[in-house]
């Protein structure tokens, strides 16, 4: 294995300590494949040791014991490697840990399990888009040399990548960090005002920050959940139905709460047996009727669907499912 | 050897299955997964529950033997058996379950409540109790002579300490003396062997410390830090060298019997012999919980979530026990409570309280209703169970399971009562924790019968004033108020009065008189 001096000189400098660690994580993970592990180091670990010794001498070895030990916990559970179970971990170490060097030679273990960790969740979330957060942070890694800003900046790009459910927190990210970096996050236009921009995403949750001043109306803006035999998590055609704004889907005797907005949307379990609320065609100024949704005088045809047979909405958003599919559509009704 | 044996902790988890979710995300579990943060302080807040269950599994499997599974819990339909002459139900549970007389104490150790330890001599009452002790970070010989044992000498400055005998002959104010307290009276877990072998008086002087949490002594007041109590006795009844007084009797949290021995352990127990090795003495670091940690643990149990569904239930059963119809003419009278305190003759008045259907009514299997305190026992440990079954969620399953240990001496059965004189229920005389079970079964399942989750017209009435009165105008007010009367006429026509009803009528009667109140104000404005 050949590998850069900055990391052959920490390996060898703790030669002793390195080889324990692994004889102590064999036993905790008894597939760890030593060829996988040794591959992990050459060719993700070596080239942020490389870049660490470039920026901050002192940091290389803490940088590499760190990887070493996070490196240990991905190979063994098979995160990456030529047996991971997705391709995003090992993405974030290929493109973006190098480019997050400076920050996390300042505090090494936390950033690399915490992106690590990320890219995972991104990877488990039906409809998010970890390539697209990657590619965010990449572009912003530039701007971040604290350990606190890249995981303020990771929550709203993970927000932006279809992590729905981290709305609210990410626009609190969003007015606490540099208004420059928030706009760029957000993907909106330079000039606009970053603040009013965070309070009519606050209010409205189908506001494009790229274009706020775009018409919208009445429409579809995408799907959420699927057949649980596909990967999916319904063994039955939903219902849906709300408490209060929250908006909830209902199967199999079990509910999850649905957040949605222009960047995607999430289904969360809740925890408990949750035998089905009653079904409506009706709520607020929308309806079901004629294999559509109804709001005033406009509609939106709904033919994936088949029958229509439960309806759920708050201010912004209808929830709509139907006999006839898995899938339950989502109406921006703002 | 066997010392490294003792102190092994399996790392395995003891009850792998999926956390739940009781808010839909935090934003810290983005950064939270199969990679440790490194954050030692975050990953030791979410696993106190797992702390705890391997402390229970360390004590089943190695320190005290209780291969007993008396809490049950099943997670598909277990199998079952009849077995005997009276063919009684034996069960296999199909989900993890648990020694009541290991998981009580962890429980009570957890919430800093009280626990009794009720059985014949020499069944590893005391044992338990010092390994609750040394759980909370005590030495072994510390915790054994902090214990307070009860004998009839037992002296008020036995337990609290003695003033300084200089003092004494200096002083010339009581201010002045100087008191040595005892130690046990600082200590997070205290003991006390045989509380009914204690006399009257030093019980008096206990139930200050165990109810309000202070000693006093000449004047001088020390102030002690919140505990978890663990007390033995042979007898559960009150009865022993010393009548134990009622109010101390009160104080109690859970009631949890030391189940016999099983001889076909013996082996372990002459392992014990061979080695000459004390449990008590070999706790693992590992299960030693910190002053922070135990704070921690019961906030966390504190916020476990009741649900409205179970915490009805939980509602309409109390709700069966207090009416007595005969008691008063005052429906807010008409309770055993104002029967006992007039002294009256119970067995008279049960013959006067004719019209209801005796052996249906739960309410006339019991000679008392259940006290605020009980109540408040039963939700806190409720919380307790489902926090150490990793659950953010009370299940009803943890209530029915626990319920009977808290409400072992509190609820107190009529034997009198037509109940135990139907066939197959004599046993009930003597199991009082499956009298309480199958009570609390038969309520719930009188509970389905009403539909009370789907008909039940006061869960609206009180939504409604659970949101204010604040901008309700007075037109609204009265159609609340006559919504209220019509609900009484109704329910006045040909029903009988049973506990429930009787508490719903007086819940009526609240928000009637809340109502009339506001609109009194809002018509003088």
């Amino acid at each position: 294995m050949l590998v850069g001096a900055p990391l052959a000189t920490s390996l060898e400098a703790g030669r002793r300590d390195f080889n324990r660690r692994f004889g102590e994580a064999k036993r905790r993970f008894p597939d760890l494949d030593a060829g996988a592990f040794g591959d992990f180091l050459a060719t993700l670990v070596d080239p942020l040791a490389t870049a660490v010794a470039t920026l901050d001498p002192d940091r290389a070895g803490l940088t590499v014991g760190a990887a070493y030990e996070v490196g240990l916990e991905l190979v063994g559970k098979f995160l990456v490697g030529p047996h991971a179970r997705q391709p995003w971990v090992e993405e974030t170490w290929r493109r973006l840990v190098p480019a997050l060097a400076r920050p996390i030679a300042r505090d090494p273990l936390r950033l690399l399990a915490a992106l690590s960790n990320a890219a995972y969740r991104l990877a488990g979330q039906s409809g998010a888009c970890p390539r697209g957060w990657i590619d965010r942070m990449v572009d912003l890694a530039p701007r971040c040399e604290d350990p606190h800003l890249v995981l303020r900046l990771g929550r709203l790009l993970a927000w932006r990548a279809g992590l729905a459910v981290l709305r609210v927190q990410a626009l609190a990210e969003a007015r606490a960090i540099d208004g420059t970096l928030a706009l760029m996050a957000l993907g909106a236009p330079a000039d606009a005002n970053r603040e009013e921009l965070c309070d009519c995403l606050a209010d409205d949750p189908w506001l494009d920050p790229a274009a706020p001043g775009r018409a919208r109306g009445l429409r579809l803006a995408g799907w959420v959940g699927s057949f649980r035999g596909w990967g999916g998590e319904f063994g039955e055609p939903p219902t849906v139905n709300s408490e209060g704004d929250q908006l909830l889907v209902f199967a199999d005797d079990r509910r999850w709460w649905v957040a949605a907005d222009t960047f995607g949307a999430t289904l969360e379990l809740a925890p408990g047996v949750a035998p089905p609320a009653p079904a409506r065609l009706a709520a607020g100024e929308v309806h079901l009727a004629e294999g559509a949704l109804w709001c005033g005088a406009q509609r939106v045809d709904l033919p994936q669907l088949g029958r229509l047979t439960s309806l759920a909405a708050n201010r912004h958003t209808a929830l709509v499912t139907g006999a006839a599919s898995f899938r339950v559509a989502l109406i921006a009704l703002t | 050897m066997f010392e490294r044996v003792l102190q092994r902790v399996s790392a395995a988890p003891t009850n792998p299955a999926p956390r739940e979710q009781v808010e839909g995300f935090d934003v810290a579990d983005l950064y939270r997964g199969p990679v440790d943060t490194g954050d030692q302080a975050e990953v030791a807040q979410s696993s106190l529950d797992e702390k705890l269950r391997q402390a229970y599994f360390w004590i089943v499997n190695t320190a005290i033997i209780s291969p007993h599974y008396d809490i049950e819990f099943n997670d598909a339909p277990p199998s079952s058996w009849e077995i005997g002459d009276g063919r009684r139900r034996f069960t296999l549970p199909s989900a993890q379950s648990y020694s009541s007389f290991v998981l009580l104490p962890l429980l009570t150790f957890a919430t800093r409540r009280k626990c009794l330890f009720i059985g014949g001599p020499g069944r590893g009452k005391t044992a338990t109790a010092i390994l609750m002790g040394v759980l909370a970070g005590y030495p072994v010989r510390e915790v054994r002579r902090a214990m307070q044992h009860g004998h009839p000498q037992l002296t008020i400055a036995d337990l609290f300490g003695n003033p300084l005998p200089a003092d004494l002959l200096k002083a010339e104010r009581i201010e002045d003396i100087r008191i040595a307290w005892r130690s046990w009276l600082g200590m997070r877990v205290k003991i006390v062997d045989e509380y009914n072998r204690i006399p009257t008086r030093t019980q008096s002087a206990l139930l200050t410390v165990m109810g309000d949490n202070y000693a006093e002594l000449l004047g001088h007041v020390y102030e002690c830090p919140e505990a978890a109590w663990f007390l033995t006795a042979n007898d559960e009844s009150g009865g022993g060298t010393y009548q134990v007084i009622e109010a101390l009797r009160d104080r109690i949290d859970v009631i949890v019997q030391a189940l016999s021995f099983n001889p076909r352990f013996l082996e372990d127990l002459l392992i014990r012999v061979e080695e000459r090795v004390r449990p008590e003495e070999a706790v693992p670091p590992a299960l030693i919980f910190t002053a922070a940690e135990l704070d921690l643990v019961d906030q966390q149990i504190r916020r476990v979530v009741l649900p409205a569904a179970v915490r009805r239930r939980i509602e309409f059963f109390a709700s069966q026990f207090e009416l007595l119809d005969v008691a008063a003419d005052q429906l807010e009278y008409r309770t055993k409570d104002t029967a006992r305190l007039t002294g009256a003759d119970w067995r008279t008045l049960v013959a006067a309280d004719s019209g209801r259907d005796r052996l249906q009514d739960l309410g006339c299997q019991s000679v008392n209703g259940l006290s605020v305190r009980v109540l408040l026992t039963l939700l806190m440990y409720s919380k307790a169970l489902a926090h150490f079954r990793g659950h953010q969620i009370v299940h009803l399953d943890d209530v029915r399971q626990i319920l009977p240990f808290v409400l072992r001496d509190k609820l107190q059965p009529d034997l009198a009562a037509p109940f135990f004189d139907a066939p197959g229920n004599a046993i009930f005389r003597t199991d009082r924790i499956g009298w309480l079970r199958q009570l609390f079964d038969a309520s719930c399942g009188e509970y389905d019968r009403l539909d009370l989750d789907r008909d039940d017209p006061l869960v609206a009435l009180n939504g409604e004033m659970r949101r204010g009165l604040e901008g309700v105008p007075a037109a609204e007010v009265r159609a609340r108020i006559v919504a209220i009367e019509r609900l009484v006429a109704e329910w006045s026509h040909g029903r009988k009065l049973y506990g429930t009803l009787a508490d719903d009528l007086l819940n009526l009667k609240y928000l009637h008189q809340r109502y009339s109140s506001y609109l009194r104000w809002l018509e003088s404005a």
